[in-house]
């Protein structure tokens, strides 16, 4: 006997066969998909805003109505867990805070969390889920470069939807609907190189980790160092992987050179920083990523450093004290730094909100639009105000030194400074 | 495929086999009146790793070649046609896929001269290592090169127009897929079917019978490889343009590894194990990722230890065996040899 | 002598040493064109050694394996192979999870090229011939059976066949009779007989009758050297051929 048989029991086996499986995975399918949907997916879903009646936003009455699902995408797995932790966190806390405030349109939000676990193809596919299957109103998130490159398309190129960058990178993001909340480096370079020129020193090594954000960086450095009239002694990149850094150390040390600005990252940064002081190097040492966490990072080392950002702790801006201190009160472990991209996590929210509310609606284009002049009083360290044309932000910048007991002290407030992306 | 005269035998194969295209055809249909939109691009996903998976297993399952690199070939194939679309523009799939083919079998050709060519038989680890080395090495390259996009990879690759049709996600891309899957689908068949499938085993089951018998193993397993590679290829430049985007990850060794997880899940040897392979475990994980966000990896690898355990040859040989028991036949399934 | 042909497969002067044992010393042997040449010899003597060497699975130290005049010494097995050697090893080597059809399928096939190969699309155009070869074999019976199932005997007559599919120049024989009841082993004879009508045959064999009625010529190797060469009758009466042969092995 062989497990052959006549046309006519194939044609009804085919039949079967097909019919089996076609309904069995698309049944699968649907089933999965539908225990995703937490509210139904009608004809007036989140793009759409006129659906339900709004309470007054401005009595901060309790919002009502279908609530606007906000995608937020960060890496709660993986090596970058700490920061994306502390992104949940500040999201979490900001979504809370506007809707105890009213909510957008009258509406609350409601977060969707996913974890793109540290690596660009597993965001790529929940930044899918976040567009198609939960269809959220905007997605916010990324910590480092490749994820947004691998996202963004995604999200804003081929999902319509609006993407919120909230950290500071290596510029040159001009891709429609991805808007960019964080310092772009000549918001940090500016000002900051004319300072050290003339407080620090006129001879500079610039040090960095071999890929594209401190190579952005220090190139912009060098075009500000030689502007300003100063000289870089020395221009150093070590591979990203490397395990040991002793040789870069060596050249910092017997470069003589009266700044190091020093865009070596994690984990080599620790042991770098350190070899630096404790090899007696009697310079100053600058950099875009210092800021509260430097003294947990580099200890001693850390006593001294130069940093300019978009924010300090010790900044005055009672808008920012409040709001930090809120937020370290609801999470405790979490951190409200600039380099954790926390005050822009905060104020991307509120940008968003704002362009939501000049709109009028939730409707992509319409937002976008708004969104290119959005404006956020309370941001943490001053206004800021998304500069029209760029999709970057105009940020408060301040140069600050971080002190024996880990804090940064204010050195020089900048005042507001535009962004030059894009324009 | 054989064609059935009236009252002729057919094989439960054949039906099977028409009767799953006919299904994986009517798929898009139904997820789209579902509205389904992340599903349908979610399987036209699989489609495509389906056929990176099909064709590790020419070179695992039928070479017997146990390689630890095989993404290398699909990302080369991506990585052509990311440069393309970004670099030079082009957006015609006609224009963007032949190259990522081309390239990728140029590659395996390289790779297969340099793993199988000399008249000294390596053994297998050592081809295995190689392959891993390869990966690993690719994906460092890829990384630092800031020509291919380093870190960042090539971002922004257009949705591809194929004659001048746009070809969207969705259902569209999903029978451009589709297609891509077909022809891997002939291609694996007709190959493993062929004499040449034959002479696969044999040097797979005994290398060294097989050259008394005349069989130039060099000659075989660069064949394997670099049909292999064009195949990877192929699905690498659709996979980027689907993604949008192009990683260093798509070279490496953690996608070489999940190659050969599908393989080992779902089958090897046999034609439909890629893609079985390939939907369950994709599936598995995306279900147990949004349940269990911290506990998923730990799940899914309890679910692939049972399963190696269980059914080494695969979750593909289920139902060859059920049917055996049924019909009390010998049946001959695809081809004759079973799987290493 | 000019006007000899020339050996199907000769070896000269071959030296073997694995580390300080030397296999083979100095063995010359010719094996001509449609006759079938035995090697015998006690255990030990370098017979598998010298087959081996004349295949292409072990490299000589000194000497040269030529075919048809052609000097092979450094070709590898499937070079020597498309030049028509074939050999069957003393244990039953098929492809015990393919069928016996493919098995033999594999051995008509093996000298195609690899484009006729890759661009067959299926096996069937090989099938009749496939199928003749199996008739020829008394195998025919048993083609879509997996070759594990056949018996001992079978599979020697499988391999025996498969190694002719090809009408070889040269046939190297390990054992054929190895396990062997006494019909098949007349059985084999036959085939080895009609084989020998398109090859040179050579031989290896522990049953002295089988090899004294089937061979034309025999070679007797002790301790890795010629001890005699001649016919069936030379060697039975050659008095140091009975000293090695003490005891029957």
């Amino acid at each position: 006997m062989s497990n052959d048989f006549t046309r006519r029991e194939a044609l009804k086996k085919l039949a079967m066969t097909t019919g089996v499986i076609g309904l069995g995975l698309s049944g699968v399918l649907a089933a999965c998909g539908d225990d995703e949907e937490t509210t139904s997916d009608t004809a007036a879903p989140s793009t759409d805003g006129a659906s339900a009646p709004a309470t007054d936003a401005s009595t901060g009455g309790a919002p009502s109505g279908d609530p606007i699902k906000v995608g937020v995408l960060t890496d709660i797995t993986g090596p970058f867990s700490v920061v994306g932790l502390s992104n949940q966190a500040i999201a979490q806390f900001t979504i809370d805070k506007i809707n105890a405030e009213g909510g957008v349109l009258g509406r609350p939000l409601e977060m969707v969390l996913v974890d793109s676990a540290t690596d660009p193809a597993i965001g790529a596919q929940v930044a899918r889920k976040l567009v198609e299957q939960d269809k959220v109103a905007m997605v916010i998130g990324g910590i480092a470069s490749n994820m947004r490159e691998a996202i963004k398309s995604v999200i804003a190129t081929r999902g319509n939807t609006m993407y919120i960058w909230p950290a500071s990178y290596e510029g040159n993001e001009c891709t429609e609907l991805v808007f960019n909340t964080g310092q772009a480096p000549n918001q940090q370079l500016d000002p900051f190189i004319p300072y050290l020129l003339e407080n620090a020193g006129k001879t500079f090594f610039l040090a960095g980790a071999d890929y594209i954000y401190p190579r952005n960086i220090l190139g912009k450095v060098r075009e500000l160092v030689e502007a300003g009239g100063g000289t870089v002694v020395g221009e150093e990149y070590y591979p990203l992987d490397a395990t040991d850094i002793s040789a870069l150390q060596n050249k910092v040390l017997s470069s003589d050179a009266e700044v190091l600005f020093s865009v070596v990252v994690l984990p080599l940064s620790i042991p770098f920083h350190k070899a630096i002081i404790d090899g007696g190097f009697t310079g100053k040492i600058a950099g875009t990523l210092f800021d509260e966490t430097s003294q947990i990072l580099f200890a001693d080392a850390a006593t001294g450093m130069l940093a300019s950002q978009d924010y300090f702790f010790s900044v005055d801006s009672p808008a920012g004290t409040e709001v930090r201190e809120a937020f370290a009160a609801a999470y405790p472990d979490a951190s409200f730094s600039s380099t954790f991209n926390t005050p822009a996590w905060y104020r991307s929210f509120y940008l968003w909100k704002n362009a939501v509310e000049t709109a009028g609606s939730l409707d992509t284009d319409a937002v976008a639009a708004a969104m290119d002049t959005a404006v956020f009083e309370g941001n943490p360290g001053g206004p800021a105000a998304m500069k029209a044309g760029t999709k970057h932000c105009s940020l408060p910048i301040f140069i600050g030194e971080v002190q024996a007991d880990g804090s940064v002290k204010e050195l020089l407030s900048a005042g507001t400074i535009d962004p030059t992306e894009c324009g | 495929m054989v064609v059935a005269r009236v009252g002729e035998r057919v094989r439960w194969s054949t039906v099977s086999t028409i009767g799953a295209f006919v299904a994986l055809g009517a798929l898009p249909i139904g997820l789209s009146a579902m509205d389904q939109s992340y599903w349908l691009q979610f399987s036209t996903r699989l489609l495509l790793l389906a056929v990176l998976a099909m064709s590790a297993d020419l070179v695992w399952g039928y070479a017997g070649i146990f390689t630890l690199g095989h993404a290398l070939l699909f990302g080369v194939g991506a990585y052509t046609t990311g440069m393309l679309a970004s670099r030079w523009g082009w957006v015609e799939l006609q224009g963007l896929i032949p190259p990522a083919i081309l390239l990728s079998g140029l590659f395996a050709f390289a790779i297969a001269i340099f793993l199988f060519a000399g008249s000294n038989r390596v053994g297998g680890i050592y081809v295995s290592l190689a392959t891993l080395a390869l990966a690993y090495a690719a994906e460092r390259l890829a990384n630092g090169w800031p020509t291919l996009g380093a870190a960042n990879g090539i971002p922004g690759l257009p949705i591809p127009l194929l004659f001048g049709y746009q070809i969207d996600l969705g259902i569209r891309f999903y029978y451009a897929a589709f297609a891509v899957f077909t022809v891997a689908f002939a291609v694996v068949v007709s190959v493993t079917r062929s004499q040449f499938g034959l002479s696969l085993l044999a040097i797979r089951d005994d290398e060294e019978r097989a050259e008394f018998l005349g069989y130039s193993r060099q000659r075989i397993q660069i064949a394997a490889l670099v049909l292999s590679g064009l195949l990877a290829g192929m699905a690498g430049g659709m996979y980027g343009l689907h993604e949008g985007f192009v990683s260093p990850g798509f070279v490496g060794v953690g996608l070489s590894t999940q190659v050969l997880l599908w393989l080992v899940l779902g089958g090897r040897g046999r034609v439909w194990g890629a893609l079985l392979g390939v939907v369950l475990l994709e599936l598995l994980g995306r279900v147990m990722q949004d349940r269990y966000p911290r506990l998923w990896p730990v799940l899914v690898g309890a679910a692939l230890l049972a399963c190696i355990t269980f059914l080494p040859d695969g979750i593909v040989s289920l139902p060859v065996r059920r049917l055996r028991e049924r019909f009390r036949g010998r049946g001959r399934m695809q081809f004759s040899g079973e799987p290493a | 002598m000019t006007d000899t042909p020339r050996a199907a497969i000769e070896a000269v002067d071959i030296h073997v040493a694995f580390g300080t044992l030397r296999a083979l010393s100095g063995v010359t042997l010719a094996v001509k064109a449609g006759s079938v040449h035995g090697l015998i010899g006690p255990n030990g003597s370098g017979k598998s050694t010298l087959l081996h060497t004349l295949a292409g699975k072990q490299r000589a130290q000194r000497g040269a394996v030529l075919m048809n005049g052609v000097d092979v010494t450094t070709a590898p097995a499937s070079k020597r192979s498309r030049r028509g050697l074939s050999i069957k090893f003393q244990l039953a080597r098929v492809y015990p999870e393919l069928t016996v059809a493919d098995n033999m399928l594999l051995a008509l096939q093996a000298h195609e090229s690899l484009p006729r190969l890759v661009l067959s699309r299926s096996r069937h155009r090989l099938h009749q011939s496939t199928l003749d070869r199996l008739e020829q074999a008394g195998l025919a019976g048993c083609a879509d059976d997996k070759a594990s199932v056949l018996s001992h005997g079978q599979q020697q007559w499988l391999e025996i066949a498969m190694a002719c599919a090809l009408d070889p120049a040269v046939l190297l024989l390990d054992e054929p009779t190895a396990g062997m009841s006494p019909q098949e082993r007349r059985r084999t004879g036959g085939i080895i007989a009609a084989a020998a009508q398109r090859s040179g045959v050579l031989i290896v064999d522990h049953d002295l009758e089988f090899v004294k009625d089937l061979c034309t010529e025999l070679t007797v190797l002790a301790q890795g050297a010629v001890v005699a060469n001649g016919t069936a009758a030379e060697i039975e009466a050659d008095p140091l051929v009975r000293e090695v042969f003490l005891t029957r092995v």
